[in-house]
């Protein structure tokens, strides 16, 4: 029954035991109906069977004798039979002897006598018997009824099995009322904490078990269901909770660590930077004072003594650069970044100029793409164009011509610059050293510098969120890329 | 019973018996049948008539010498029935007993019978006849005018030119008769007259 697909049970319970009750009504009342029908014919058969059997008893003396008269007379007591219409004796060779009709009735007898027995047409029932006399047969009755009270009887009769049915319907509905909610009760029940265990989460609910039947098994199924879930839940919430504590204890001891190694750091850093502050001191001495000798002393000295002196100054002043750089940095570690907007075409023109002149006479190409303006802090942007750019002009010292070309490519989240020179490169093995404090790939009598410088740009690009690295080839230059992302956080 | 006609025809046969004309009876016999002479047709009537009289009366057990013994018609004077009667009952059995048939010349020689026709040949000792009838608890059966009258048991006569017939109550009670009052209703009842 598919359109009761939706209806609640309780109207599908109540609609089964109607359509149960309403079929066994109907075919009772048509069994009984059927019964009566019948039953009604044949007692309608029968007593006409037993009139004519009556008449034919008391007309046959008449009819032996030939009495018309007579017999007329007994058929005229048919007049207290109402539904007799019309009856005739007649003889045996067919000759009507005596005839009766009731008063106000046209019939016409039928011309010749029917066979014996009863017949039903549309609202008569005939009836053929012979009559007898001391056993033989002198002749014949026929006697014809009126149906019409078979019909009414049948209409009332129709009428009280509608109002049978009516009335039996209506009882079993108040009857399926009762009935149908000794089962949908329970359901109903149960529905009614599936729902409230649904909606309110809350697994501490159980249904309540009344009967002992199917939905008891379910019930009693859905409480232990229930207990599962109820049990689950618990050792859920106590899982995280641990796991909550766990993590608690986990930041809490990160955030120890970090504030350790913060202060650490900046104790490293304060250590390194009063170090570096403080040996310049004394290197400031070491200078002034050979420098002092040499102007004062120089005549009494002889070439020897002259190199010792400018050996001396030299590698004071190489120390001096070297501890500047140190604390350039330890600064980069430490400074504050001030973002703004950069215009690298500009920024890399100022450095240029600064550079120019280390390139002396050299034959040299230098030019630039169009490059972006980015965010970032210009000072650190500026340390990071000199370092690169220093480094180019450096190690292409000894080609013929200096070709150096700064470029941008435009990535998705980032810019990626890059500054190409034709120097001395690098083999690619070392490409992980190159970034590292102190780490030179060649020799200082050939390039002179700190093994800071890289060190610094990665310091600052990583501040950025960027990356760098680099690409060489020996003897045919190198490519440094260092990347800015285009917009978003410069935390860090 | 190749005898029964409709009333009609026997009103046609009695008008034929009054007006003795022969050819009428052609005329107003519509079936075309046979000729047949009045008397004739009368005497069938009368046949049939005594067999419904000998189905429509009960004799007492006593009349009988066992129960398979037969009903016996005797018929006493000359016999205006020919074959009609012994052809009629023949075969008939009432009440599981054959009928038979006697005829007597004198009413000195009737034996013992359960119904007696008594002849018109007979109409000068009808007292003499009816007191030995009595004794032998017989039906005496006529159609001598005033037979039941003067103590016969039923007497044939003709009104409206019917077949009728008239029966003596009380001869039937002193025989120990009983008849059927289907068959009293059909009949017009006589008294006996103080002379009977």
């Amino acid at each position: 029954m598919p359109f009761l697909k939706n209806a609640s049970i309780r109207t599908k319970l109540k609609i089964v035991i109607l359509f149960a009750s309403g079929v066994s009504v109907i075919l009772v009342s048509a069994g009984f109906f059927t019964y009566e029908y019948l039953t009604l014919r044949e007692i309608i058969v029968e007593d006409l069977a037993t009139k004519a059997d009556i008449l034919a008893e008391n007309t046959n003396a008449a009819l032996a004798f030939r009495d018309s008269a007579d017999t007329e007379t007994v058929l005229a007591s048919l007049s207290s039979q109402p539904r007799i219409t019309s009856a005739a004796i007649y003889d045996l060779g067919g000759e009507m002897l005596a005839s009766y009709t009731r008063a106000g009735l046209a019939v016409v007898f039928p011309d010749t006598i029917p066979p014996d027995g009863s017949r039903f047409s549309q609202d008569q029932l005939t009836m053929v018997k012979p009559v007898l006399l001391s056993g033989s047969r002198i002749g014949t009755i026929y006697v014809s009824m009126d149906l019409a009270g078979m019909e009414e009887r049948f209409r009332s009769y129709g009428e009280i099995v509608i109002f049978m049915l009516i009335g039996s319907l209506v009882i079993a509905y108040f009857v399926a009322t009762v009935l149908e909610r000794t089962i949908s009760r329970p359901v109903m029940s149960l529905v009614q904490t599936a729902r409230e265990v649904s909606e309110r989460q809350d697994f501490s609910i159980r249904a309540s078990q009344t009967t002992n039947d199917e939905i008891g098994l379910l019930v009693a199924a859905m409480n232990v269901m229930l207990d599962r879930i109820s049990e689950r839940e618990t050792n859920l919430h106590r899982a995280n909770e641990e796991i909550r504590t766990l993590n608690e204890e986990l930041e809490e001891r990160v955030r120890r660590r970090t504030t350790q190694l913060e202060r650490a750091n900046k104790e490293l850093e304060a250590f390194s930077y009063s170090v570096s502050h403080d040996l310049r001191a004394p290197l400031r001495h070491i200078d002034g004072f050979a420098q002092m000798l040499q102007k004062h002393n120089s005549a009494s000295l002889d070439e020897k003594g002259l190199r010792f002196l400018e050996t001396i100054s030299d590698s004071a002043k190489r120390m001096g650069q070297l501890i500047d750089e140190l604390l350039i940095f330890s600064r980069m570690g430490r400074a504050d970044m001030r973002y703004c907007e950069v215009d690298m075409n500009g920024l890399v023109q100022e450095v240029l100029d600064e550079l120019k002149t280390d390139l002396n006479d050299r034959r040299h190409t230098i030019n630039s793409d169009h490059l972006p303006t980015v965010t970032g802090d210009s000072s650190m942007l500026r340390l990071v164009l000199t370092n690169l750019l220093s480094n180019a002009i450096k190690y292409t010292r000894k080609k013929e011509e200096t070709v150096i070309h700064v470029g941008c490519k435009d990535e998705d989240e980032r810019f990626v610059f890059f500054i190409r020179d034709n120097g001395a490169g690098f083999d690619m093995k070392y490409a992980n050293k190159l970034f590292g404090v102190f780490q030179r790939l060649h020799r200082s009598a050939d390039f002179d510098g700190t093994g800071i410088g890289l060190a610094n740009v990665k310091r600052i690009v990583e501040r950025h969120n960027g990356s760098v690295w680099g690409e060489g080839i020996v003897e045919q230059g190198a490519v440094f890329y260092f990347t800015l992302p285009k917009s978003g956080d410069h935390h860090g | 019973m190749q005898a029964h006609k409709t009333h009609e025809t026997i009103r046609s046969r009695v008008k034929a018996i009054c007006a003795t004309a022969g050819f009428l009876l052609l005329i107003v016999q519509p079936s075309g049948m046979y000729a047949q002479s009045a008397s004739e047709v009368e005497y069938r009537f009368k046949a049939v008539y005594l067999f419904n009289f000998l189905q429509l009366i009960e004799w007492p057990t006593t009349a009988f010498d066992s129960d398979e013994s037969p009903l016996v018609v005797g018929i006493l004077g000359k016999d205006p029935f020919g074959r009609l009667l012994d052809d009629l009952l023949k075969k008939e059995r009432i009440n599981e007993r054959p009928v038979v048939i006697r005829r007597f010349e004198d009413y000195e020689d009737v034996e013992k019978c359960h119904l007696l026709f008594v002849s018109d040949s007979e109409g000068d000792r009808i007292p003499a006849i009816l007191r030995q009838a009595q004794q032998r608890q017989a039906l005496t059966v006529s159609e001598i005018v005033g037979f039941a009258e003067r103590g016969g048991g039923i007497n044939f006569y003709i009104e409206n030119n019917r077949i009728k017939f008239e029966i003596n109550v009380d001869a039937l009670r002193r025989a120990d008769l009983h008849a059927s009052s289907k068959l009293l209703r059909l009949a017009r009842l006589v008294k006996p007259s103080k002379d009977g």
